[in-house]
C-alpha cells in the first residue's frame, strides 16, 4: 500500500499543474492527462529513451533502444552474474560442454510464453535456425555462423553443435552486448504471424508484456503476472522518445518522466542538485578506442604510432572531459571482460620521447575526419588530441563528418589515419577486440598476421584458463605494437526520479524489471 | 484560366525536380546498410541487405521504379520498421500542419497589424519597435528560442509541459517558437509593401474624395498592399516546414520535420523521399491557392 500512496502523491502534484492549465482553457485533447489518472493507481515508470523504436522482433534488430524494450519481453537461455562476470542459467536450468563442439542445454520446465504455451526445446531450435537463415538478414547472423546443427533431444534438452570448438558461443546466449544476441521466441507464434506482425506485436517469456504501442509516440509494457521468475516491482513501463538531450533532462526535472537514458555529462550537476532526481551510472559504458590505421603510412611505422601515443596526455584529457564518469584503460577491452589484464598500464605522457621518435620525419601532415555528437564529448576529445599532436610535429587538418557518412567511410577503410570508435563490451569477453583488430573484420584498420594467429588459437581453445592466458598474450602484443593510441571508457549515465532506483551493472542495458521503488 | 494552367504545369515540374533531386541527394549521402546493421557487420551481411533493399540495382532501374510507384502514391516502406511511407507521413503530417497553422496564426496576429501601424506611423515608436523586434527575431535561431522558452515557461514557471505532442498545452511553446521565427519577414514585408502603396495616386484620390483615413487604410491601402504579403505567406509555409525541423526536434514534437531529420540521419531513403514529395506537393498547392487568393483580393489581376 505504501507503494501506491507514494505514486499517488506524485500524480496528485502533477494534477495540480494540469488542472491549472485546464482552467486556462489550454487543453483541448487531454489524452496524456487522462492517461495519468489511470496510472495513479499503479507503480509506473515513465522512461524517456534517446531514440525511437523500430522493430521489436529480436531476430531482426540489434538497435540499442529496441533492445531496451525487447529484453523485457524476450529472454535468453543464460545471463551474466554481475558479481563475477561469469555466465549463469536463465531460461536454461543448466548447460555444459558435452564435447569441444557440442553444448548441451537443459531448459527449465516452468517457463511459459505470454500466450500461455510452455517453452520447449523446439522453440529454442526454431529460434536458432531462424537466426541462421542467411536470407532473413538478421543483424545477429554473423556472430552465430559457427553453429552447424541444433538438435531438440527431448522436450527440455537442446544440443548445439559447432563446426569447430567455439567457447564464446555461450556468451551469445545472454542478453547484453548489442549484436549477436539469441532471444528465445515461440515457434508456434512466429510461424503463424507475418514479419510485420512480429515486428509490431512481440510475444515472449519475459517479465513484461506489450500492452500498447502508439508508433512514434509511446509504448507501454505491463507486468506479466504469470511470470515464471521473480516478479518485478514496477507494474507498468511507459516508454517515450526524446532525442534532444536538454529536453530529456528538463522532462526528468519537471517530473514528466521518471527515467531518462543518456544523461549528458554537462547536466549531471543539475540533476544531482535537483529535489526530485538523481544520477544512476555504470562504469561499464562504451570503451572508446583511438584507432591508428597501421595498414598505411605514416602509421605502418611503429615509431610513428609510438610517438603518437606518447604525445597524448590521455589521463588529463579524460579527467577534464569526463571527470569521475570516465576511466583510462591500458588495453582496448572492458574491465568487465573475464580476460582483462589490469597489469598493463596506459601509455605514459612523454612528448619528449615522441619528438625524439619523430626526428627527421616531421612535419607529418594528416588529413583527418572527426565526429561530433556520436560519443560523449567526442568533438572536444578530437580537439585536445589534435592540439597535443600538433606540439610534437604532427600537422592535423581535421574535418567534421556526420556519423552516417563517417562510419560508411570507416567500413570502406577510408576513414582517415586515426579516429575514435566506441565498443560495447557488455558481453564480457575479450573476443570483441576482433571487431577492430582482426584483419578480416569490417572495421579493422590493422592487418597483422601475428594478431590474427594468436586470436585464431584463442577462438578455438575450449579450456577457459588457457584461453584467458592466450588473450592476455594478445593484450600485451596489442599494447606493445601501439595499434591503438588511447583507450578510455565512459560511464553509462541515467537520470532517475528519486521515487525509483536501479543498480546499473552492465552499461547500456536499461532493465525495467530491475527497477526498485525507493524507500523514502 | 491560362494562368492557372501554366501554374499547374509549373507545379508538376517543381514536384518532379524535387523528387529527382532528393533521389540523387540521398544516394550521394552514403550507404544505408552502414547505419541499419551493427557497426561491425560483415561486408557479406551488408551486401545481402543491399540486395534486399534493392540498392544493388542500377540507379536508372531504381529511379524508374521509384518514379513509377510514386505516381501512384506508393513511396515504398521504411527500411527500419517496414511501415509504408505513406502511413508514416500521414501520421506525422497533421501534427506539423497544426504546429505550422498555429504559429502562422500567431505570427500574423502580431506581424500584420504591427506592420501596418509601422508603415502608417513611419519612424514612430511602433515602427522602431517593429524594426528592432524583427532584427532580434531574425537573429535568434529557433532551436535556441525553443530551449529558452522551455527554460522560462516550462521549467521556471511550470506552465507548460517541456516536450511531447498531444494537447494544446503541448502546442503552445513550439508554436510560439515558430511564430517568433516567422514574425520578422512578415512584419517587415507588410510594412514595406504598405509604404509602397501609401504614396500611390489612387490613395491620394481616395483621400481627396473625402474617405475617412481608417477606411482609406483598410480598403484601399490594405487590399493593394496585401498582394506581396499573401505571396510571402505561401512561401512562409515552406519556410515554416524548414523551421519545424529544429523546433520539432527540441520539443520532441512528432511532426514531419523531426521525421525528416531522423530519416536523413539514418539514411531511410524511402521516408526521406516520401517526406520531400508530400511537402513539395503541399507547397505547390499552397502557392497555387495563394495565386487564386491574390486574384480574389485584387480584382485587377483577374483579367491579366
Amino acid at each position: 500500500m505504501g507503494v501506491h500512496s507514494r505514486t499517488r502523491a506524485r500524480f496528485t502534484a502533477l494534477h495540480g499543474t494540469r488542472a491549472a492549465m485546464l482552467a486556462f482553457g489550454l487543453s483541448l485533447t487531454a489524452a496524456p492527462f487522462s492517461l495519468s489518472d489511470a496510472l495513479a493507481q499503479t507503480a509506473t515508470a515513465r522512461i524517456a529513451l534517446s531514440g525511437g523504436l523500430d522493430r521489436l522482433d529480436p531476430s531482426m534488430s540489434a538497435n540499442g533502444t529496441d533492445l531496451v524494450v525487447m529484453s523485457q519481453i524476450y529472454e535468453t537461455l543464460l545471463q551474466i552474474d554481475p558479481a563475477t562476470g561469469e555466465l549463469k542459467p536463465k531460461l536454461a536450468e543448466s548447460y555444459s560442454a558435452k564435447s569441444p563442439t557440442v553444448w548441451e542445454i537443459k531448459l527449465r520446465k516452468d517457463v511459459t510464453f505470454h500466450d500461455g504455451t510452455p517453452l520447449t526445446a523446439a522453440d529454442v531450435k526454431y529460434t536458432l535456425q531462424r537466426l541462421l537463415d542467411k536470407d532473413l538478414g538478421s543483424p545477429h547472423y554473423s556472430q552465430l555462423t559457427s553453429i552447424k546443427e541444433v538438435r531438440a533431444v527431448d522436450d527440455h534438452t537442446v544440443e548445439i553443435e559447432t563446426e569447430t570448438p567455439n567457447p564464446v558461443l555461450m556468451r551469445r546466449m545472454q542478453p547484453i552486448g548489442g549484436s549477436g544476441r539469441v532471444f528465445i521466441v515461440s515457434k508456434a507464434y512466429f510461424e503463424s504471424h507475418t514479419p510485420e506482425e512480429l515486428i509490431n506485436q512481440p510475444m515472449g517469456t519475459g517479465p513484461y508484456k506489450l500492452e500498447s504501442w502508439q508508433k512514434g509516440n509511446s509504448l507501454t509494457l505491463a507486468r506479466n503476472e504469470d511470470y515464471w521468475g521473480e516478479k518485478p516491482a514496477i507494474e507498468k513501463g511507459i516508454f517515450t522518445f526524446i532525442p534532444e538531450n536538454s529536453t530529456r533532462v528538463n522532462a526528468l526535472l519537471q517530473g514528466e518522466v521518471d527515467v531518462i537514458q543518456r544523461l549528458p555529462i554537462s547536466d549531471v550537476e543539475r540533476v544531482k542538485q535537483s529535489d526530485n532526481a538523481h544520477v544512476v551510472s555504470s562504469p561499464n559504458g562504451l570503451v572508446h578506442t583511438l584507432l591508428l590505421d597501421s595498414s598505411k603510412p605514416p602509421f605502418d611505422d611503429i615509431d610513428v604510432r609510438k610517438a603518437f601515443a606518447h604525445a597524448l596526455d590521455t589521463e588529463d584529457m579524460v579527467d577534464g572531459l569526463l571527470g569521475e564518469y570516465g576511466r583510462v584503460l591500458g588495453v582496448p577491452l572492458g574491465p568487465n571482460a573475464v580476460q582483462f589484464d589490469d597489469t598493463i598500464e596506459p601509455y605514459a605522457y612523454d612528448p619528449d620521447l615522441s619528438e625524439k621518435l619523430l626526428e627527421g620525419k616531421t612535419p607529418i601532415k594528416l588529413d583527418t575526419f572527426t565526429s561530433d555528437g556520436r560519443y560523449v564529448n567526442d568533438r572536444d576529445f578530437y580537439q585536445v588530441i589534435n592540439s597535443q599532436l600538433d606540439q610534437v610535429g604532427f600537422e592535423i587538418t581535421p574535418q567534421t563528418l556526420e556519423w552516417g557518412r563517417f562510419i560508411n567511410m570507416m567500413q570502406n577503410r577510408s576513414g582517415g589515419p586515426f579516429y575514435i570508435i566506441g565498443w560495447d563490451f557488455g558481453e564480457g569477453d575479450a573476443s570483441k577486440m576482433n571487431s577492430f583488430l582482426q584483419s578480416s573484420s569490417a572495421l579493422s584498420v590493422t592487418q597483422d598476421a601475428e594478431y590474427d594467429r594468436l586470436v585464431a588459437a584463442a577462438g578455438q581453445e575450449p579450456d577457459d584458463a588457457k584461453r584467458t592466458e592466450i588473450w592476455k598474450q594478445v593484450q600485451k602484443y596489442v599494447h606493445d605494437q601501439y595499434f591503438i593510441a588511447a583507450v578510455w571508457q565512459a560511464s553509462s549515465l541515467y537520470g532517475f526520479s528519486k521515487k525509483l532506483d536501479w543498480t546499473a551493472n552492465f552499461g547500456e542495458n536499461l532493465a525495467l524489471s530491475e527497477f526498485k521503488l525507493s524507500q523514502q | 484560366m491560362q494562368v492557372f494552367l501554366r501554374q499547374a504545369i509549373l507545379g508538376i515540374l517543381v514536384v518532379l525536380s524535387a523528387l529527382t533531386l532528393t533521389f540523387i541527394l540521398v544516394r550521394l549521402s552514403g550507404d544505408p546498410t552502414s547505419i541499419i546493421l551493427p557497426q561491425d557487420a560483415t561486408e557479406a551481411q551488408r551486401a545481402l541487405l543491399r540486395e534486399q533493399l534493392g540498392l544493388n540495382q542500377s540507379l536508372v532501374t531504381q529511379f524508374l521504379s521509384y518514379l513509377g510507384n510514386a505516381v501512384t502514391g506508393d513511396f515504398g516502406k521504411s527500411y527500419f520498421d517496414s511501415e509504408s511511407v505513406t502511413s508514416i507521413v500521414m501520421r506525422h503530417l497533421p501534427n506539423t500542419l497544426v504546429l505550422a497553422g498555429a504559429s502562422l496564426a500567431i505570427a500574423c496576429l502580431f506581424a500584420l497589424p504591427l506592420g501596418v501601424m509601422a508603415a502608417v506611423w513611419r519612424d514612430g515608436p511602433v515602427d522602431r519597435f517593429v524594426q528592432v523586434a524583427a532584427v532580434i527575431g531574425a537573429s535568434m535561431p529557433s532551436f535556441w528560442v525553443g530551449l529558452l522558452l522551455i527554460q522560462v515557461f516550462a521549467v521556471g514557471l511550470n506552465l507548460f509541459p517541456t516536450y511531447g505532442t498531444g494537447s494544446a498545452a503541448h502546442l503552445a511553446l513550439p508554436a510560439l517558437t515558430l511564430a517568433i521565427y516567422a514574425f520578422p519577414s512578415l512584419a517587415r514585408l507588410t510594412r514595406s509593401s504598405m509604404l509602397e502603396v501609401l504614396p500611390q495616386s489612387y490613395v491620394m484620390a481616395a483621400r481627396a474624395k473625402g474617405m475617412p483615413e481608417s477606411r482609406v487604410i483598410s480598403r484601399t491601402v490594405l487590399r493593394n498592399g496585401m498582394v506581396p504579403v499573401l505571396t510571402l505567406l505561401a512561401l512562409e509555409i515552406g519556410n515554416l516546414i524548414g523551421g519545424a525541423v529544429l523546433t520539432e526536434t527540441v520539443f520532441a514534437w512528432e511532426g514531419i520535420g523531426r521525421l525528416a531529420i531522423t530519416s536523413i540521419q539514418r539514411r531511410d531513403f524511402p521516408v526521406v523521399q516520401g517526406v520531400v514529395a508530400y511537402v513539395a506537393v503541399g507547397f505547390v498547392i499552397v502557392t497555387f491557392l495563394a495565386e487564386v487568393a491574390i486574384r480574389f483580393v485584387n480584382p485587377r489581376l483577374r483579367h491579366k
